[in-house]
């Protein structure tokens, strides 16, 4: 049946990150201040033949603890990055999972291409003829989700959103639904995307790659940069948290969900979708534009996405669009794809831990005919309601505002 | 006390494909028809059993050739939904759109085969080789945002990448639903078969092998799924909105829920907590019984350690007293994502005909009246699901039954003179807020008036 919506809130109480340019959330914090770019050469793959042969890899990430916690010999890339942020979040959050009623917990992640490395190096092995069943135990992409049910011992839905680039704002929407359904009391949220051969490839011929470097919402962008990681976060009812005594960090507010039905590949050049997809979510945050205090938006470097997203911007704020703050990350740690929204969430908890907008690294000057408010530099500041946006492959929009920590009480 | 009409949904049209052919007719044809013959695919090199789909002309279907290069699983979910689209007497066309319709669209393996085409040029000629059509193609969103484009639908789309398709769907669109700014939901599952993929499962030995081949294994003596393909989609609607437009309702969809069991990667609980906990949490949101229940439609993959599974769980839940358990996988395959789907298209169809297939029917397990059905799917890693189907007491009488072959008759015909779903309809622009019940038939009047006025120009 259809649920009851109700009005328990979704408290964020911890949260994970591995990416580019950290491997813990304290460094995230850190490294967006500073504004450090992830942008190396790649090292997972033969990058010949692509069109830029440097992307913002994981590279520095280190499975090891995942495994020694575990007492496990081989996983897929993509479980050895959730889990490695999914014990981040718990630790922070310091909630003892096993105290959730089974089937009150679960687990929401997006991903576009999860499971793409182990596949393509079964398919190559195959080809060969060796054939091993036990690299197909982690291709499915729902097999992340499931290692962190074995952990936890949710018996609740292991949701995998595959929307592309909206994948984890997707999860976020999810994990909101659920709890507000009175379905889960806790959700375990997030995105994972690794760097593949597949996606490098599938970008660079579609040119929508830069050669250069990534200039979100610069008059002279020309392209984004693929990154890999994993974003989590522990999302809980606010009556669940109120009974542990947990400390929030966020609140997951409003979402809002359009389609373009336009095009597979190309934005709505009228930006339609995403402005009705800004505009849902901040009237179920229960807020007006103006009550929009920073925008972490999906800018992801290239012409035609940026131009639409700043359009729908202008359309959805006014004349505020060129003065609200706003950030696209993708310039400093890459296009996490499917990991995108939950990179975007981390990002908006990091600025609330360390009290400042991250930048927008590499923007130079603003393109006159949609300009937005960036910043190379980090801003100070403590934004209250962030709005994050996500425009994905297939026209499917999905932007989520989310309250940072300062007046959120955790009420019974 | 009188049913709470916002909260029940109402299927009011199914639309499948697969290797039973198109259309909810054909798969009723075919369902308990007998352990059919199953042999390989024509499309690949390979030995392995298979039940290849029937390709939809969507040429004739939708009067576009656009739509005739999209990989295979995007024909059949776009099939799948035009057919839902037009049982459920909706129009939606492109560039433009009438009610704000989701979809909420599940797969096992998406585009599988044209990611292989992708792997294979990348291996043979390197990363510059890829085909940017291709890879357009190869995300999993790909065939719910074609049919999207195809339809003019403008509402929200969910993708979700599932082992067991439907009870994950089916418990996204109620979510949907409960969204005022939501008129209604197609429920969409496809899949497509893949080389790849089948050997593949073969090699997990979940697969049926080769015939003449055949090993002992931890699954025999049931000797292993044989792989399917194919779509399904339901056009779920509030209750109140399909009454208040006087549309045919075909059944409930009364309840759904997706679980995992928390156990081992590729190796499920043997005591089946997982399916249990679908089983009961399907029941708690159906506000039904064990009792309630008149025959169990499941996904059977064919191997022990699955079915062995099913067994557990239906003792532990419904004790001695357990009614009939039937499954269509000896007749049609197993469709991977797309199989739970077409099990409870499969449903809605009993219960909107009041009867079981008559081959289920002459094997003595279903001779009474059906008003409750439940579908179970049991997935790789640990993936579960119910969805309890039923018959839509709340509607009144029983809405006459219209012979599936009339109600594929459309295929071919003058879209203007079908409702909609030509293609290039022009229709107002999208409502945001929910209006009143039978606001969906309101919008519906005007679109066909407008899109009349457009043909005519």
């Amino acid at each position: 049946m259809i649920p009851r919506m109700r009005s328990r809130e979704a408290l964020v109480t911890g949260v994970g990150v591995v990416n580019a340019i950290a491997n813990d959330f304290e460094s995230f914090v850190g490294a967006m201040r500073e504004g450090r770019c992830g942008q190396r050469a790649i090292t997972g793959f033969d990058p010949g033949g692509l069109r830029n042969p440097r992307a913002c890899e994981a590279a520095g990430f280190d499975p090891g603890p995942v495994y020694e916690r575990r007492d496990s010999r081989k996983m897929d890339r993509s479980s050895e990055l959730v889990l490695a942020a999914f014990d981040q979040a718990v630790a922070m959050a310091r909630v003892d999972l096993r105290s959730v009623a089974p089937t009150r917990g679960a687990v929401a992640m997006g991903s576009t291409l999860g499971g793409a490395v182990t596949g393509f190096r079964y398919y190559r092995a195959a080809r060969e003829g060796r054939r091993r069943p036990s690299k197909l135990r982690d291709h499915s992409m729902h097999a992340p989700g499931y290692r962190v049910c074995i952990d936890s011992g949710f018996l609740g839905p292991n949701l995998v959103f595959s929307t592309a680039c909206t994948s984890s704002n997707l999860a976020l929407a999810a994990a909101l639904d659920l709890i507000r359904a009175d379905k889960a009391d806790v959700v375990v949220a997030g995105g994972f995307e690794p760097l593949s051969l597949i996606s490098c490839a599938g970008f660079s011929v579609m040119r929508n790659v830069t050669p250069g470097i990534c200039r979100p919402f610069d008059r002279n962008r020309d392209g984004l940069v693929l990154g890999e990681g994993s974003a989590v976060l522990i999302v809980e009812a606010d009556d669940f948290a109120a009974r542990r005594g947990a400390r929030a960090l966020a609140a997951v507010r409003g979402y809002g969900l359009v389609s373009d039905a336009r095009s597979m590949t190309a934005p709505d050049p009228t930006a339609a979708g995403p402005s009705a997809s800004m505009r849902h979510a901040i009237d179920m945050a229960g807020l007006t534009p103006d009550g929009v205090d920073w925008v972490c938006a999906h800018g992801t470097g290239t012409l035609l996405n940026d131009r639409a997203e700043a359009r729908a911007l202008r359309q959805v704020f006014g004349p505020r669009s060129t003065e609200i703050p706003c950030t696209s990350i993708k310039s400093m740690l890459g296009h996490t794809l499917g990991a995108a929204g939950a990179m975007n969430a981390a990002a908006a908890l990091a600025s609330g831990r360390g009290g400042y907008i991250p930048p927008t690294i590499h923007f130079e000057e603003p393109d006159p005919r949609d300009p937005v408010a960036c910043s190379s530099i980090a801003r100070s500041g403590s934004p209250r309601h962030v709005l994050s946006n996500t425009l994905g492959f297939g026209g499917s929009n999905c932007s989520v505002v989310m309250e940072l920590a300062g007046d959120i009480g955790v009420g019974g | 006390m009188a049913p709470d009409l916002a909260r029940r949904i109402a299927i009011t049209g199914t639309g499948a494909v697969g290797s039973f052919g198109i259309g909810t007719g054909a798969l009723w044809d075919a369902a308990g028809a007998g352990d059919r013959t199953f042999a390989s695919c024509t499309r690949y090199q390979g030995t392995l059993p298979c039940a290849e789909a029937v390709k939809p002309d969507l040429r004739r279907m939708l009067h576009t050739g656009q739509t005739s290069r999209m990989s295979l699983v995007s024909q059949f979910a776009i099939a799948a939904v035009h057919l839902a689209l037009t049982q459920a007497q909706l129009s939606a066309g492109k560039g433009g759109v009438g009610p704000v319709i989701g979809i909420v669209y599940a797969t096992s393996h998406g585009p599988a085969a044209t990611t292989q085409e992708i792997y294979d040029d990348l291996l043979d000629h390197g990363a510059a080789s890829v085909k940017p059509r291709a890879f357009q193609e190869s995300v999993f969103n790909a065939p719910a945002s074609l049919a999207s484009i195809q339809f003019g639908l403008k509402g929200p789309i969910q993708v979700l990448a599932a082992s067991v398709g439907a009870p994950a769907v089916l418990q996204q669109a109620q979510m949907l639903l409960a969204y005022p700014g939501v008129d209604a939901v197609i429920a969409l599952c496809a899949d497509e078969l893949c080389e790849a993929v089948q050997s593949a499962l073969r090699v997990l030995r979940w697969h049926r092998p080769a015939a003449g081949t055949e090993e002992p294994s931890s699954f025999s003596p049931r000797r292993g799924a044989v792989s399917s393909e194919g779509a399904a989609a339901l056009f779920l609607e509030r209750a109140d909105d399909a009454l208040a437009r006087s549309v045919p309702v075909l059944a409930e969809m009364a309840g759904a829920v997706t679980t995992n069991d928390a156990w081992k990667l590729v190796r499920p609980a043997p005591d089946a907590r997982g399916l249990i906990a679908a089983v009961r949490g399907c029941f708690a949101d159906a506000e039904a019984a064990p009792g309630d229940v008149d025959v169990i439609l499941s996904a059977l993959t064919n191997n022990n350690v699955d079915d062995a599974l099913q067994a557990v769980a239906v003792r532990s839940v419904f004790g001695d007293t357990a009614p009939p358990v039937v499954s269509m996988t000896d007749d049609i395959g197993y469709a991977m994502g797309a199989a739970g789907m077409l099990d409870v298209t499969l449903a809605v169809e009993m219960i909107h005909r009041r009867r079981a297939p008559a081959s289920m029917y002459r094997a003595g397990a279903l001779a009474g009246a059906i008003g409750s059905i439940l579908c179970t799917g049991v997935g790789l890693n640990g993936m579960f699901g119910a969805v309890l189907i039923r018959e839509p007491a709340w509607a009144g009488a029983a809405s006459a039954f219209v012979d599936q072959g009339a109600r594929t008759a459309p295929i071919g015909r003058d879209p203007v003179h079908v409702k909609g779903l030509a293609g290039r309809d022009v229709c107002a622009p999208a409502a945001v807020s929910r209006a009143a019940p039978g606001s969906l038939n309101r919008t519906v009047a005007a679109t066909e008036s407008a899109c009349t006025r457009e043909h005519r120009r």
